[in-house]
């Protein structure tokens, strides 16, 4: 923990992200869900035909 | 009046509200009443009237300027007009990391305030990404590309 | 028969939507280099980009019918409206909740209010005050009237936010071209895009049939069966 946190402030000024993924696995999990999840709303609205 | 006449009076209506907004966030001068940041040279030319207020300033960090102290988390830069020798440039100062995209002669915007000893406090750094995408170099190894630093984009906006 | 056909054709839109989409985000998250700065945090692109230019275009979409409506008044042009708002809302709020959580690591903030950021957020206001004026105005005839001016007043931020990276001071980028961007990384994203059109085309058929549906419902005059009493409200 110590030694990560002493790897990031030793790299200020180089301009590269390390690591990350935490962030790319949370946006796809948001796409992904958000999308499947509108889905479903489509399906439970979907027109059934009327009782006759 | 039908119903359809009238219809095409709300359309041609609504068309023409649409067009002259459009027209005038397009063509009018918006963009000068509305800033998102300052640039040094436009800070520098409002005198002291810039001095109190929080303000956000753009610009480039200037080759060479780029002192960090990561003991006590101390950042020093001077933020430029361009990334240029003899451009306006503001000495900046920040007590917090910055972000790991920060290096010089990226493009930065920094909220804070400016005072009368003509150095900007920042208390946020933003970080301007360009819009150009590349894989690291050839020849770099899977870890060497995290490390090293190549020579940065040119447009830092 | 016919019916049996037509289903199982859009069983095999859906599925085939799927397997592209599937292929799409191997390309992104797999396939595709990582950039020489962001690193592997870049492949957020290939969700956030084709998600907001799906948002752009519903937007376009909707601006289409809403001025087609008012020249010539149908249903099936209203509820294409009302699909494409919707979908320009959910493809908007997703897109830009993936552009702040890519701006965290990137910018250093989730959010600033610069102009690109900023006409967004109003967009998405304006389409679910467009939803809610639909909701709100029981006439049909009037609620379509009435959200198709609102529509085409809405659609001014359409290019607003296209042309905000170029006219003014942004945090947010101007956007890549093809010289920007890395062949690999062009080819990964045009793949995405596509997927996300595919999916955006499902879900705006899907969204009209349940407008239509909805309109047919409201138009058509329930004829009182035989030897029920008339009640009145």
């Amino acid at each position: 923990m110590m030694n990560a946190l002493h790897s990031v402030l030793a790299a200020v000024g180089e301009g590269r992200i390390q690591g990350g993924w935490e962030y790319v696995k949370a946006a796809y999990a948001i796409c992904w869900t958000g999308l499947a999840l509108y889905a479903v709303s489509l399906w439970a609205r979907r027109p059934r035909e009327e009782p006759k | 009046m039908t119903s359809s006449t009238r219809n095409r009076l709300f359309a041609l209506g609504a068309l023409l509200v649409a067009g002259a907004g459009l027209a005038y966030v397009a063509f009018g001068n918006i963009g000068q009443n509305l800033v998102f940041y300052w640039t040094p040279g436009e800070m520098l030319a409002q005198g002291s009237k810039a001095y109190g207020p929080t303000i956000r300033l753009g610009g480039v960090v200037q080759p060479g300027s780029l002192r960090w102290d990561a003991a006590h988390t101390h950042l020093s830069f001077r933020v430029a007009d361009t990334d240029q020798p003899g451009a306006p440039s503001v000495p900046v100062l920040s007590s917090e990391t910055p972000p790991q995209m920060f290096r010089e002669r990226i493009g930065v915007v920094v909220e804070g305030t400016f005072d009368r000893s003509q150095t900007f406090t920042s208390s946020r750094l933003m970080v301007n990404h360009s819009n150009e995408y590349r894989p690291p170099k050839p020849g770099d190894g899977p870890d060497k590309w995290k490390t090293t630093v190549s020579a940065p984009t040119a447009e830092a906006r | 028969m016919e019916m049996r056909m037509r289903r199982r054709l859009e069983i095999a839109a859906v599925l085939g939507t799927l397997g592209i989409f599937a292929y799409a985000a191997w390309t992104g998250l797999v396939w595709a280099p990582p950039d020489r700065e962001m690193g592997d945090v870049q492949r957020i692109m290939y969700a956030h980009v084709p998600m907001v230019q799906m948002m752009l275009l519903s937007g376009t979409i909707n601006f289409v019918c809403c001025v087609v409506y008012l020249f010539r008044a149908s249903w099936k042009t209203d509820a294409l409206a009302e699909a494409s708002a919707e979908t320009a809302l959910v493809f908007g709020a997703i897109g830009t909740t993936l552009g702040a959580i890519w701006g965290r690591p990137t910018w250093g903030v989730y959010w600033a209010w610069d102009p690109r950021l900023t006409t967004v957020a109003i967009l998405l206001v304006a389409y679910a005050g467009y939803m809610a004026l639909r909701r709100f105005v029981d006439d049909p005839e009037r609620r379509a009237v009435w959200s198709a001016v609102t529509g085409i007043i809405i659609a001014v931020d359409v290019p607003i936010i296209y042309f905000s990276v170029k006219w003014w001071k942004s945090l947010h980028q101007v956007q890549s071209t093809p010289r920007t961007v890395d062949p690999q990384m062009v080819y990964a994203l045009r793949w995405n895009i596509t997927a996300f059109f595919l999916v955006l085309i499902v879900f705006l058929v899907a969204r009209y049939r349940i407008a239509l549906a909805a309109r047919l419902r409201e138009t058509t005059v329930p004829e009182p069966a035989p030897g029920a009493q008339q009640v009145v409200a």
